[in-house]
């Protein structure tokens, strides 16, 4: 599974870092290459093939040697952090997701508490703080994306649902917007967001607000589509929702709008690395199940457990 | 072949851009049935045409069978009258906004030459009447004065007959203001001499030369109508009070009392009379006219001859009724310059204009029947609920077709030729014509069968579902001719418009014709399904019922939706044509929403809200069913969208109220107005009118969700044979979508033809594909190794398509509303896809495949290749290629508004469509380059008096070119030349919807691309 040789003997070789895991009770001396590309999931894969965490939720920990502080590994750059900093040897401590403090109270060095109130307080029972979960348990919600190539008045927010059941919780309306145009002030027929559904993705991403101007649909300028229609394509997006806004608060300093209405508009070219498709594309993956009791002579696509994944 | 214009990449070569010109081109065509909502009518007895006119401001001139010219307004407004300028092939038209247009039939289309508008309010045009000499136009207004225009400047003449100059002569005791000028008639023989008639009753024959009125009537009736007697030296007129009265030009009196037909008690205006001579005596016709008490409901036009004596009684509104003269055999007709009326010729039919259909009469027979209408026939006889195409119906089986139609209509219909047959047509001779069949399903549980394949759509044959099912009153009612009422007046029900259907589940969902089998399958509303089979033999015999339980494994499923029908027992006699032989009922008996037939294995599958059932029609067995319905969700909640619903009443309502706040408001306003110290601020104003403002339309932005109560609507069902197993064999398959993006692939086992009868189709669940995107599935089609659909069943048995080419793997499309989707088989594995709603916001409604074809000039081969057509719920068709999914042609079809159009639309195999322009009326329209059904007609060169000389002689020249070509009426798969210059444009139409060939390069987005490399 790994790609990282593993030198088990631990013998001292200038380029392999020398590490030291511990789980419950258990000790398990290896070594690591000191790879600058070096990835979390491979290091996480060993961990859990050497402790033998097959079915057990865990988290990855470890000692940082200048201020012996317990620090995080979860994704690529804490790893190579960690290795970068592992002097003499990595001293790594595996706990069992939920069971670490760190998790609830926070890694890093905990401000000593005022010596006095450590005193007087008597309780030593800390406050309760609100739990927060790991950055690794974090799911992404929301982004602002492509601003380098957005104008500035504008803001290209993604959404993404990924089969939360959460609503994304917003609806649009048709409006007038006013233009710039070489022949003065114009009207302009547009869409607007009406209102956010309290709870709801839009809302809580901040990132849309009432008023707001769509301009574009993943990529797809709404000029001159009707409401309906820009709402069937937003639907018809709506696990991977881009849409390019004109923020209320900023209408009023509008500038001249480029170009023409073409499809796809200016705005939008060379962003489309935000919306992936295509044959693997993975928002758009359909299910299949095979229930003919024959067996599948296509091997490619054979599965244990009836599900093709394509 | 032709592999290498298959564009690689996204950009078109050059080569496949000009292909795409020579084979995609959007036209409107033809226009079939009955003009929603005619206003006018009109006929010219010397070119022998007819001309309608309409509430949405269209034009049409109809001849023979396949001369059709269409024009329209630029303005829809309704057509208020319409006369012909006899035997110009002009027409001029009066709208709703007092203007006058000038039409005239260039080529093949009838295009608006001049217009005129009158102001005033007492220029209100409310006669018209063309002097023989064909120079003016004499209108007559509501103010009392005649204004003459000149027809060959289209302009007003200074010369007016006032009425203040008539009255001059009119007899002291006279002195009522005569009103409206209700008639203008000219004297026969006496072009100088014309009848004025005015409202209140006032009769002038007023001589033209010198000014002065030659006789003066008086009746003490409001006048409606006037008609000069053949014999010109005597008139009748037609009143207010359901009476009319003849008039003797040498007497001041009526020659004899006022005759109230339906009196004494008060009766209805006569709004028009007519009074001609039929075998030496009058015969005479007038509509309305009834006794207020009785007939109020009732419309009538009231022949009376001799003894004879019928107000034939019309479902909906008489428009106008003309009589048409028989064919003076003497002369040519371009010879025949015919006077108005004064012909040697005899009455010859009985022309009614209804709201909602077209009759004519026979007057030369005795019963006075029907003429079956060859046009403008009512396709909404009943309301249409369903249309399909049918195309390669074999020459046996569209003779027995017409044969069995013909028998079902004897009775009613006279058997005489179609009366009205002016134009030329440029046909005949050669190639057999196509015979394509439309068939439309009722509300009233018929299916009508119309030959498609013309100009003209004409009724074959219909087909009955409620004849095997009981009911209050399912009889049929056919119009029995000796079924005169004995009671007074003499009503005869006439016409075959009739709107009432007896019971709303009859109403037809679906309808499947196998033309090679002539098995014909009828869905309906109460989930029945009828398989019938065509005969030439009178069968008497029980039609075996079938149930079959959807939801047979679902416990505590409850109904809650309208009962099955209940089957008629005991022997059906059917006469010959289709015939019954097996009835399935789906429990529970919600509408069938999708239907297929698959005649060579004898198997009927139908889906409803709550599943499907595959059914063996030959054996009479019910084979599977598949509940659909989310086994958490029992509801039953049927097949009405409740949720729509609800918001629809919620919408009615709050724009209910809305209107009320608005009128309250305006109330308020008026009355702060009016009181003194308060003057309505500008500013109150509108904060009063921002509540309206403060909630607009706004559409929540939400993705769909995973469980919906129509979920489980089977949308889509399809039989193949295909791989579906593995790779090596082809199975007897079946596919099914539904509206939630889930499709159901099922094997089935048909026994070998040896043991069909005896062995038992089996069906097993195979493979269940969720499309991610969850929306609802429209079709399904599988392609084979060459990239073609697959044929329809036994079209490979019959030799009428090729093998399916199965050495190359199969694959699947998979059109749902927002993507198509192409997998391979039977891997199911994605191959490549087109996501339509993510790009253009729109859906799709509609899939089909097309053959386009068209020749190389240069090389002289013929290129084919086959398309997917595409129809939007914002009415686009699009072309797409296949398999590579790339847009080929993008029109603007069908307004996104008119949604009865859009969802009825059917596309035929030779890239043309149907779809219903109005209730009553179907919009032809062509996507292929090459092929299209346009009327290809002219009018002989009309004789002298046609100032426009210059520009007829240019399409002279175009007409004779034209009829060197050999072709069938209609079938115009001719040149591509000759086929744009014959080219039907409705002015406004046109510039409505755009039209673009897509060169594909606006449509590239990144999408497209990574679809494109990903499917590599």
């Amino acid at each position: 599974m790994s790609k990282n040789k593993i030198d088990i003997k631990g013998s001292v070789i200038h380029n392999k870092i020398e590490v030291k895991s511990k789980f419950d009770a258990e000790f398990r001396r290896f070594s690591v290459e000191r790879d600058p590309q070096a990835k979390f999931e491979e290091f996480r894969a060993l961990l859990e093939r050497l402790h033998r965490l097959r079915d057990i939720a865990f988290l990855v920990s470890y000692i940082d040697p200048s201020d012996q502080d317990l620090l995080p590994i979860n994704n690529d750059d804490n790893l190579r952090r960690a290795l970068v900093n592992a002097k003499p040897l990595l001293r790594v401590i595996i706990q069992r997701k939920g069971d670490s403090l760190e998790e609830l109270n926070g890694y890093g060095t905990i401000k000593p508490r005022n010596l006095i109130s450590s005193i007087l307080g008597g309780t030593p029972g800390r406050t309760k703080t609100l739990a927060i979960s790991n950055p690794h348990d974090f799911r992404q919600v929301s982004s602002i994306i492509d601003v380098d190539i957005v104008p500035e008045t504008c803001r290209r927010v993604r959404l993404l649902k990924h089969g939360s059941d959460k609503p994304l919780g917003f609806y649009i309306r048709d409006g007038t917007s006013v233009r710039v145009t070489q022949s003065g002030l114009e009207k302009i027929p547009g869409i607007f967001i009406s209102r956010l559904v309290p709870g709801g993705l839009a809302e809580s991403t901040g990132l849309l607000a009432v008023n707001d101007e769509v301009l574009e649909v993943n990529g797809i300028e709404v000029a001159g589509k009707t409401l309906d229609q820009v709402t069937d394509m937003m639907v018809a997006n709506s696990s991977n929702l881009i849409i390019t806004v004109k923020p209320a608060n900023q209408r009023t300093v509008a500038p001249v709008r480029r170009g023409s209405f073409s499809r796809n508009s200016q705005v939008s070219s060379g962003s489309h690395q935000s919306h992936t498709t295509g044959g693997s594309d993975p928002d758009d993956q359909d299910e299949i199940v095979d229930l003919t009791a024959a067996p599948n002579l296509n091997e490619s696509h054979s599965s244990e457990d009836g599900i093709l994944h394509l | 072949m032709f592999k290498f214009i298959k564009a690689k990449g996204p950009h078109p070569s050059a080569e496949r851009q000009k292909l795409q010109k020579d084979l995609f081109c959007y036209r409107r065509t033809l226009q079939h049935g009955f003009p929603h909502k005619p206003t006018a009518l009109a006929w010219d007895p010397s070119l022998r045409l007819l001309c309608i006119g309409t509430a949405t401001g269209a034009v049409k001139v109809f001849g023979r069978p396949g001369v059709e010219f269409y024009g329209q307004h630029q303005n829809p407004i309704p057509v208020t009258q319409v006369v012909f300028l006899p035997n110009q092939g002009r027409v001029v038209t009066l709208c709703d906004d007092n203007s006058l247009h000038l039409w005239e039939v260039n080529k093949s289309s009838l295009v608006e030459v001049k217009c005129q508008a009158l102001e005033g309010k007492l220029k209100k045009i409310s006669t018209m009447c063309v002097e023989t000499a064909g120079k003016h136009l004499l209108l007559g207004t509501e103010g009392g004065n005649i204004y003459l225009l000149d027809l060959s400047s289209f302009t007003m003449t200074p010369d007016i007959i006032y009425q203040d100059v008539v009255m001059q002569n009119v007899p002291q005791d006279y002195k009522l203001n005569p009103g409206a000028v209700e008639s203008i008639i000219e004297q026969p023989e006496h072009p100088n001499h014309i009848l004025i008639g005015y409202n209140r009753g006032l009769i002038v024959l007023w001589n033209r030369d010198d000014n002065t009125s030659v006789k003066t009537f008086v009746s003490n009736q409001q006048l409606e109508s006037l008609c000069w007697h053949e014999d010109g030296k005597s008139f009748t007129s037609s009143h207010n009070d359901g009476s009319y009265m003849a008039w003797d030009l040498d007497e001041n009196k009526p020659s004899n009392e006022p005759v109230t037909t339906y009196g004494p008690f008060a009766c209805r205006a006569i709004p028009k009379i007519v009074r001609r001579e039929l075998n030496g005596k009058p015969l005479i016709v007038f509509s309305g006219g009834l006794p207020r008490s009785s007939g109020s409901d009732k419309y009538t036009v009231s022949v009376i001859h001799d003894e004879q004596h019928v107000a034939f009684d019309f479902t909906s509104k008489v428009i106008d009724f003309l009589v048409i003269d028989s064919k003076t055999e003497e002369f040519d007709d371009e010879e025949n310059t015919v006077t108005n009326g004064t012909s040697n010729s005899e009455p010859d039919a009985l022309v009614v204009l209804a709201e909602e259909e077209l009759v004519l009469i026979d007057l030369q027979c005795k019963e006075w029947k029907m003429i079956n209408l060859p046009y403008l026939v009512s396709l909404h006889a009943s309301a249409v609920t369903c249309s399909q195409h049918v195309s390669g119906v074999s020459e046996e089986l569209w003779e027995q077709l017409k044969e069995a139609g013909k028998a079902q209509t004897n009775n009613i219909y006279s058997n005489r030729s179609w009366p009205i047959d002016g134009g030329r047509l440029l046909c005949s001779k050669g190639s057999t014509p196509r015979r394509e069949l439309l068939l439309t399903g009722h509300e009233d549980g018929t299916i009508r069968f119309w030959d498609a394949g013309g100009v003209t759509l004409t009724p074959i044959y219909k087909f009955s579902t409620a004849v095997f099912f009981t009911g209050d009153e399912l009889e049929e009612a056919v119009p029995d001719p000796e079924d005169v009422d004995e009671d007074w007046p003499p009503f005869r029900k006439i016409g075959v418009f009739d709107p009432y259907s007896d019971d709303p589940r009859l109403a037809v969902k679906k309808v499947v014709l196998c033309p090679l089998s002539g098995t014909l399958v009828v869905a309906g509303t109460a989930g029945h399904v009828v398989v019938s089979k065509f005969d030439t033999e009178v069968l008497d015999g029980e039609v075996k019922v079938t149930t079959m339980n959807i939801v047979s494994d679902r416990d505590g499923f409850i109904w809650k939706g309208h009962n099955q029908l209940a089957p008629k027992q005991g022997e059906i006699h059917q006469t010959r044509g289709f015939q019954a032989s097996s009835v399935l009922q789906l429990h529970p008996p919600a509408a069938v929403t999708a239907c297929v037939l698959q005649a060579d294995w004898g198997l009927v599958a139908a889906g409803t809200a709550h599943g499907l059932a595959l059914f063996d029609y030959i054996k009479n067995k019910p084979v599977m069913v598949k509940c659909t319905l989310n086994p958490n969700d029992l509801t039953g909640s049927g097949d009405t969208p409740i949720s729509r619903r609800k918001s629809f009443k919620k919408s009615l309502r709050e724009s209910f109220r809305r209107l009320r706040k608005g009128r309250s408001q305006r109330r308020a306003n008026t009355e702060t107005a009016t009181t003194p110290n308060s003057p309505p601020s500008r500013k109150t104003d509108d904060g009063q009118f921002s509540p309206l403002e403060a909630k607009p339309i706004e559409r929540q932005v939400e993705a769909r969700p995973v469980d919906d109560s129509m979920s489980s609507f089977v949308r889509c069902l399809y039989f193949a044979r295909t791989f579906l197993v593995n790779a090596q064999n082809t199975n007897p398959t079946l596919w099914a979508g539904t509206n939630n993006g889930t499709v159901y692939t099922f094997t089935i086992t048909v026994p070998s033809a040896s043991k069909r009868e005896t062995d038992d189709v089996t069906c097993h669940i195979a493979k269940e594909i969720q499309l991610k995107h969850r929306a609802p599935v429209i079709a399904i089609a599988v392609l084979d190794g060459s990239n073609r659909p697959l044929p329809e069943p036994l079209e490979v048995e019959k030799g009428v398509a090729p093998l399916p080419d199965t050495t190359q793997p199969h694959r699947v499309i998979i059109a749902s509303e927002e993507q198509f989707k192409i997998f391979t088989l039977p891997a199911v594995k994605a191959f490549c896809k087109f996501k339509l709603t993510a790009q253009d916001g729109a859906r799709v409604r509609r899939m089909a495949f097309a053959t386009f074809t068209c020749k190389n000039p240069d090389t002289d081969a013929t290129h084919s290749e086959i398309d997917l057509l595409c129809l939007t719920n914002i009415g686009d068709c699009l072309v797409f290629s296949i398999p590579d999914l790339k847009r080929q042609l993008n029109a603007a079809a069908i307004k996104r508004e008119d949604i009865n159009g859009i969802s009825s639309l059917v596309f035929t195999k030779s890239a043309e469509a149907l779809y219903l322009h109005s209730s009553s009326e179907l919009q032809r329209l062509s996507l292929s380059a090459t092929s299209a059904t346009t009327a290809r007609c002219y009018l002989p060169q009309p004789v002298g008096e046609n100032e426009d000389a210059t520009s007829d002689a240019g399409s002279e020249g175009e007409r004779q070119e034209n009829q060197s070509e050999v072709l069938v009426n209609g079938n115009a798969e001719g040149t591509v030349d000759a086929d744009k210059t014959e080219e039907v444009r409705e002015n406004d139409e046109e510039t409505l919807h755009n039209v673009t060939v897509s060169s594909s390069v606006g449509d590239i987005t990144i999408d497209s691309v990574k679809d494109y490399l990903g499917s590599d």
